[in-house]
C-alpha cells in the first residue's frame, strides 16, 4: 500500500481551508503550517489568472530528508509509505529541512502562543488532542497518520474538510483507486518530478 | 428613525441611522435615541465615514454583549461579556428563511454548545432572560419570544420560568412536532425533509412576471412628496424614483480633480466574514500570507507609473470625505489600470483586538465613503454607492500608522 493524495487544481478556491483544519487537527504553533497554501497570479491584465497551489508534504517514495538524516528519526514507513519523524530520535539538527525540495518541514525553536501565555489556544485541555508543536524537534504534515483519525477510518483533516472537494485520498498502489483514475485521466503530475523523489502528492492541472 | 417608513420602497438596512439620530426633529420623528442594547455588532465604521457613528452615538447610552470589547464597545457605557458561538446554544431566529436547501433535501439546523463557556462568561440570551426575571418582565418578555414560530402546545406561559435550553427545546418541538425537541437535534444534529420537484425547479411553476418598466415608482415619488410637503419634512433626492431603470454616474465617476485618479473598490476574500474575523489569529496569519488581504491592491503597471513598488507604505486620501488612510501597496495584474481595491474587515484600532488592530492589518474602507442624503446613495433601495475617488502619496519608510 501507498497513501497518496491527489488535488485538482481546478476545483481549488484558495479559501485556506485545509490550513485551517491541519491548525484545527494539529495545533501547530504560529508559523508553521503542516498544509499551506500559496497564491500566484499568472498571465498580465487583463488576460490574468490567479493560482492556488495548496502544499503539504509530499511523502516522497525516494525522500531527499531521509537520506540526510543522521540519527534516522525519518524514515519511509515501508507498511503505507508515509514519512515519519521520530520525534525522540530527532536531533534538531535540521539537515532535512534544508534537503527537502518542497518547504514542507518546519522546526520551532521555542514555544510560541497565539495569546502569549495561553498556550495555542486556552480551551485545548477539553479536547483530546495535544499540540504537536514539540519544540527542538523537526514536525512535519503525516496524513494525520499521529492522530486518531486513521484508526477511525476517517481521511485527514485537510481533506475531509475541502469544501471544494478538491482533495482525494487513498492507495496509489490500487490501480482501481479514485486516485489512479483522476491521474490518468486528467494529466496529473508531481511536483519538482524532476529530482527523481517520487512524491505521493499529485496534482490536477487547473484547466 | 431610519426613515424606511417614509421611503417604503427601500430593501437595505437603512444607513440614515447615524443622520437621523443627530436630528430627528428635523424629520418630524418625536424622540429621540437615548439608549442602545446590541450584542455582536461592530456597527461603528459599519457602513460609511465612522466620524458620522461616532457623532449620532456619544450621547447615546449603550449596553453590549460582546466576545471582545471593539470599536463599537468604546462607546459603551456597560459591557457585558458574551461566550462565543461554540459556548453558546441558540435557534434560527429566521424560519422558514434559514431553512437550507442540500441537494434533494431541506434541511434546519440546532445550534449547539460544544465547549463549556470560558472564564464565567454566560450567552447574551441567558442573561437577557435573567434580566426579565429580574425586572418582572416574564410575561412581557415571552409573548416577544413566542412571536418566534412558538404553537400550542408549546407556546411560553408566563406562570411557568423556563431555561433557554427549554425554551429551544419547546421552539423546535413547535416547528416540527413533539417528538423534535432538543434531545432529537443533539442527537440527529439536522432535521431534513425532501424537497419537491417544484421547489428545486420552481421557475416553470411560478407565474409571476419580472417588470421592466416600473411605473408604480413614480406614484411612490408621488406620495413621498405628498408626505414631505404635508409635514414639512427636508427635500430629498426623489429623481431616481424612474419607471425605466438607468445608469446614472455617482459621485466618483464626475470627479474632476486630475490627482484623485483611482477609483476605490471594496473587496473580501471566503475566509473572512465581515468585521468580525480579523481578531481570530489563525485568520489573521492567513491574512499575513496572502498577498492581497492586508495591502492595498494597485495595477502593477499603474504603480510602476507612480514610482511604487509592492510593500511601499501609502497614504490614501478619499475624494468624498478627504479621510486618509495608509497601508501597504501590493501590485497585480488582476485589476483595472484606474482601480485600487481594498479587502474588507481590516484597518481596526480598538486596544480590545490586539492581534487585529496592529499597524499594516488592512484598511477600514469605509473611511473613505461618504453619507449624505442627498447623493451617494440610491434612493429608492437605500445602499449606499461603495466606490469613490481617490489619491495615492507614497509615505517614507519609517512613517506610522
Amino acid at each position: 500500500m501507498r497513501y497518496g493524495m491527489v488535488i485538482d487544481l481546478k476545483k481549488c478556491i484558495g479559501c485556506y481551508g485545509c490550513q485551517t483544519a491541519c491548525k484545527a487537527e494539529h495545533w501547530t504553533s504560529p508559523g508553521i503550517f503542516w498544509a499551506r497554501l500559496i497564491r500566484e497570479e499568472s498571465g498580465k491584465f487583463p488576460r490574468v489568472r490567479l493560482v492556488n497551489l495548496p502544499l503539504l508534504c509530499m511523502q516522497c517514495s525516494h525522500p531527499l530528508c531521509v537520506e540526510v538524516c543522521p540519527t534516522g528519526a525519518t524514515a519511509r514507513r515501508i507498511e503505507d509509505g508515509i514519512v515519519t519523524i521520530k520525534t525522540d530520535e530527532c536531533m534538531g539538527c535540521r539537515a532535512c529541512m534544508t534537503a527537502c525540495p518542497y518547504g514542507a518541514r518546519y522546526f520551532s525553536a521555542k514555544a510560541r502562543d497565539y495569546f502569549p501565555g495561553q498556550g495555542p489556544f486556552p480551551f485545548i485541555p477539553e479536547h483530546g488532542d495535544q499540540p504537536s508543536a514539540e519544540i527542538g524537534v523537526v514536525q512535519k504534515c503525516d496524513f494525520c497518520l499521529s492522530t486518531t483519525r486513521s484508526d477511525e477510518g476517517r481521511e485527514p483533516a485537510c481533506v475531509e474538510v475541502c469544501m471544494a472537494k478538491a482533495r482525494y485520498f487513498g492507495d496509489l498502489d490500487d490501480p482501481e483507486s479514485d486516485l489512479c483514475r483522476l491521474i490518468s485521466e486528467r494529466k496529473g503530475f508531481q511536483l519538482n518530478a524532476e529530482l527523481g523523489t517520487d512524491p505521493s502528492v499529485f496534482y490536477l492541472p487547473d484547466y | 428613525m431610519g426613515l424606511q417608513d417614509f421611503v417604503t420602497t427601500a430593501v437595505c438596512t437603512s444607513p440614515f441611522f447615524p443622520l437621523t439620530m443627530q436630528d430627528p426633529a428635523r424629520w418630524k420623528i418625536p424622540y429621540k435615541i437615548e439608549m442602545n442594547l446590541c450584542g455582536g455588532v461592530n456597527f461603528i465604521g459599519g457602513k460609511s465615514d465612522p466620524k458620522i457613528d461616532a457623532e449620532a452615538f456619544k450621547d447615546v447610552f449603550q449596553v453590549s454583549f460582546e466576545l471582545y470589547l471593539n470599536e463599537t464597545t468604546d462607546f459603551s457605557d456597560i459591557v457585558l461579556p458574551d461566550a462565543c458561538f461554540l459556548e453558546s446554544s441558540s435557534f434560527e431566529i429566521e424560519y422558514p428563511g434559514r431553512v437550507v436547501p442540500v441537494g434533494n433535501e431541506w434541511s434546519y439546523s440546532f445550534r449547539q454548545r460544544v465547549i463549556s463557556p470560558l472564564f464565567k462568561r454566560r450567552q447574551a440570551a441567558e442573561v437577557l432572560l435573567e434580566l426579565a426575571e429580574r425586572l418582572g418582565i416574564r410575561k412581557e418578555y415571552y409573548e416577544a419570544l413566542n412571536g418566534f414560530h412558538f404553537r400550542e402546545p408549546f407556546k411560553l406561559k408566563a406562570r411557568e420560568k423556563y431555561t433557554w435550553e427549554e425554551i429551544i427545546d419547546r421552539r423546535y418541538r413547535s416547528l416540527f412536532g413533539a417528538e423534535h425537541g432538543i434531545e432529537w437535534f443533539k442527537k440527529n444534529g439536522v432535521i431534513k425533509w425532501p424537497r419537491k420537484v417544484e421547489e428545486i425547479y420552481w421557475k416553470p411553476f411560478v407565474k409571476g412576471r419580472a417588470s421592466v418598466y416600473n411605473e408604480f415608482l413614480k406614484e411612490v415619488a408621488d406620495q413621498i412628496q405628498k408626505v414631505i410637503e404635508e409635514n414639512g419634512l427636508p427635500q430629498i433626492n426623489l429623481s431616481h424614483f424612474q419607471p425605466l431603470p438607468d445608469w446614472r454616474p455617482c459621485r466618483s465617476h464626475q470627479e474632476k480633480r486630475d490627482e484623485y485618479d483611482l477609483f476605490i473598490v471594496w473587496r473580501r476574500d471566503s475566509f473572512v466574514s465581515q468585521r468580525w474575523t480579523h481578531q481570530h489569529p489563525w485568520v489573521d496569519e492567513i491574512c499575513q500570507m496572502d498577498p492581497y488581504m492586508y495591502n492595498l491592491a494597485i495595477n502593477a503597471e499603474t504603480a510602476k507609473k507612480k514610482g511604487l513598488k509592492n510593500g511601499d507604505r501609502v497614504e490614501l486620501t478619499s475624494a468624498s470625505t478627504e479621510n486618509s488612510v495608509k497601508g501597504r501597496i501590493q501590485c497585480t495584474e488582476g485589476i483595472h489600470p484606474e482601480v485600487m481595491a481594498i479587502s474588507g474587515g481590516g484597518g481596526h484600532w480598538a486596544k480590545g483586538l490586539p492581534v487585529a488592530s496592529q499597524p499594516d492589518k488592512g484598511v477600514l474602507f469605509e473611511w473613505l465613503i461618504p453619507l449624505s442624503f442627498d447623493q451617494d446613495i440610491d434612493m429608492v433601495t437605500f445602499s449606499i454607492d461603495w466606490c469613490v475617488k481617490g489619491k495615492l502619496s507614497k509615505l517614507e519608510r519609517r512613517e506610522k500608522r
